[in-house]
């Protein structure tokens, strides 16, 4: 799958696909949720908070 | 150097500045000692508006011709919208202050009260205008390098 079928199917560009992944840009939970979904994968496996 | 769709049409909004600044300008600084007359000004009005409406029929029907993909609005461009809207609404607050504080001096100035004043003749419409026109290009320019600054980088 490519960035930008992933992002056509959780209604993003691929441009804030291409931002997510390169830590640049933070989702919002619906957002996530929606990723985690379309990956088939957990949410806390996509995603993973960092305690300062 | 990729740019996708989003950053084109802000890279448009800037150009449209830059020609903005190059031929209307001038014309504003020029006349900045002058008052205008009704005819002059609605003809320069009509040429402006005539220069936006060809400038960005064509600047937005080659991007469409270009790049077919529809454009996509979401989370992070209303977030990067609200970012560059927030600096926008910024400088114009600070432009306002110095716009006030420019009349108040100059005012000062022609009543012979004392501060040195060299900016524009506040007494004419010309001076007035220049203003405004200066700071609604600067603020809008400023507001779209930012934004583009933000979608390279975040």
């Amino acid at each position: 799958m490519t960035q930008e079928e992933l992002g056509d199917t959780v209604g993003v560009s691929r441009q804030t696909i291409i931002s997510i992944e390169t830590y640049r840009y933070k989702p919002t939970l619906e957002l996530a949720m929606k990723l985690s979904m379309k990956l088939n994968c957990k949410i806390d496996k996509l995603f993973y908070f960092e305690k300062d | 150097m990729n740019f996708s769709k989003k950053e084109l049409s802000i890279f448009i909004e800037i150009v449209f500045s830059i020609l903005f600044t190059i031929f209307f300008l001038p014309y504003f600084y020029d006349n900045r000692f002058e008052t205008y007359d009704l005819n002059t000004s609605v003809n320069k009005l009509i040429q402006i508006i005539i220069f936006s409406i060809i400038y960005f029929s064509l600047a937005y029907t080659l991007l469409e011709i270009f790049i077919k993909k529809k454009l996509i609005n979401d989370e992070r461009d209303i977030l990067i919208d609200l970012k560059s809207y927030k600096m926008g609404y910024i400088l114009y607050e600070i432009s306002l202050f110095s716009f006030i504080g420019i009349i108040i001096s100059s005012q000062i100035y022609q009543k012979g009260k004392g501060i040195g004043y060299s900016g524009p003749d506040l007494t004419t419409n010309g001076g007035l205008i220049f203003l405004i026109v200066l700071w609604l290009v600067l603020v809008s320019f400023i507001k779209s390098v930012y934004q583009l600054y933000l979608y390279r980088t975040s």
